[in-house]
């Protein structure tokens, strides 16, 4: 499988929201992403306005649907979509979650939690060996918010992770977020994932807001809060050149405001490095 | 079945169904946990259905189609790998639900696909005007004059009224057991 090289810069989600001032004009960043599965089309006017910014623009492919945790394999027509969306967008790369949303009957279209064991371990990487080589390249594969664990769990999700990648190739998308919002929910150091995660297997990271509660929820409809800016900063001077982007699906505000929440995280990166790089 | 199918099987079947009891042993906290799975995955299908079935919800109202909706999901329970085709078969539950105004379904049919999104899409593709005049429904392709790629007529379009969901005896709590129970093989998966 073709490695993916390093690629550092800074991006936002595409969302219909923002359609027309990314047709209009130059929008001042390096990437955007957007969900794959809102692609997976024959043809219309999504299609036609990503492949104008396609033209602009690299494209990252970020899926919701691939269920790559579940038990009773890949849907074939989904992965047989996305390679056609792939093939005509070429992305910088394609992604989607460390998680399940369905069994072989029926499909909840959330991103539910895996038991941390060797064997969904070994289910997962199958899946993954599978996808990669269906759509003949590398993924990347995000880690999940999550709201319960298992009590069969065998190890930490950044272990589970680390096996993963080392086993199937596949590189990792680094959402700070995430990481926050389940260490909020489980008690588990932030700090201590940071440090379990093969920081030269990250090639994305993700930012975003959550709604905080007794139990944390990942709601992607606010501002970066302080304490994942801060968690931020650790994880950029750990890593490499990586793809940083701030996802907003809810309450999605003007995009000058997204555009100067993307400038934190320029800023933050630049001094996380210690140097003027980023900037 | 593997350990991890039977897991995925059984959470599940939680999700689908609050009746379903918890797997033995687990605490508060992972109780509290499968409540935001469940609202979460209510919230988005009906949020869902709501986008695809506009006219419907303006007609019967907002608390009607909600236990519409929810029924709705508890008996067609969604199977494909886009959220889009949640709506098939909507029109055939309103007829049962709403039995006593057969203009609910036939406002439901007149939308069910493609979905809304879909006709963002498909419009765009210069469809031909899909008429709808039975329901007042009429999606037309050619630009508005404010230059919107699409508009919905809907000169035919009713305020919302109240609707009383059909009081027959429902079979909801046997075919929450046949859908905690079921799995079947799929001949489609790698």
């Amino acid at each position: 499988m073709n490695a993916i090289a390093p690629w550092g810069g800074f991006g936002l989600g595409l969302r219909r929201d923002h359609y027309h001032d990314f047709l209009s004009g130059n929008v001042a960043v390096d990437f955007v992403e957007v969900i794959s599965e809102n692609f997976m089309v024959d043809g219309g006017r999504p299609l036609r306005v990503l492949e104008q910014v396609r033209a602009k623009l690299p494209v990252i492919l970020h899926g919701v649907s691939m269920s790559i945790g579940s038990a009773h394999g890949l849907d074939r027509e989904h992965l047989t979509k996305l390679k056609t969306l792939a093939d005509r967008i070429e992305p910088l790369w394609v992604s989607d979650h460390l998680c399940w949303t369905r069994t072989s009957a029926h499909n909840s279209h959330d991103l539910l939690p895996l038991p941390l064991t060797r064997g969904a371990l070994g289910v997962v990487c199958d899946n993954i060996d599978r996808a990669q080589e269906f759509l003949g390249r590398a993924m990347l594969f995000e880690n999940p918010s999550s709201y319960l664990t298992f009590p069969e769990d065998e190890m930490p999700e950044w272990e589970f992770l680390a096996e993963m990648s080392l086993r199937t190739g596949c590189y990792l998308l680094l959402d700070v977020n995430n990481i926050h919002v389940s260490a909020c929910n489980h008690g588990f150091e932030a700090a201590d994932y940071l440090a379990g995660i093969p920081a030269d297997r990250v090639r994305q990271v993700h930012l975003a807001g959550h709604t905080p509660g007794e139990i944390v929820i990942d709601t992607h409809d606010a501002p970066v809060c302080d304490a994942v800016w801060d968690l931020y900063a650790k994880a950029m001077s750990m890593l490499g050149d990586v793809a940083v982007m701030i996802e907003r699906d809810d309450a999605i505000p003007p995009l000058p405001e997204l555009l100067t929440e993307l400038a934190r995280a320029r800023i933050s990166t630049s001094a996380a490095l210690g140097t003027e790089k980023a900037a | 079945m593997s350990a991890l199918a039977l897991r995925q099987q059984e959470f599940l079947a939680c999700l689908l169904d609050d009746a379903t009891p918890l797997p033995a042993g687990w605490d508060t906290r992972r109780v509290a946990g499968m409540a935001v799975y469940r609202n979460a995955y209510r919230t988005r299908l009906i949020d869902a259905l709501r986008e695809t079935f506009e006219r419907t919800a303006q007609l019967v109202g907002e608390d009607a189609f909600r236990r519409a909706a929810a029924h709705h999901l508890i008996t067609n329970p969604p199977t494909g790998w886009t959220i889009d085709l949640t709506g098939e078969r909507f029109a055939e539950t309103c007829a049962e639900l709403f039995a006593h105004d057969p203009d609910v379904a036939e406002v439901a049919c007149s939308a069910r696909r493609p979905s809304r999104r879909r006709w963002n899409a498909c419009l765009d593709q210069d469809m031909p005007c899909s008429g709808g005049k039975k329901s007042g429904l009429c999606l037309c392709s050619s630009p508005n004059k404010t230059g919107a790629p699409w508009r919905v007529c809907s000169a035919g379009a009713r305020s919302a009224k109240c609707a009383r969901l059909s009081r027959k005896r429902s079979a909801l709590p046997k075919l929450r057991r046949a859908l905690a129970r079921c799995c079947w093989a799929g001949s489609n998966w790698v």
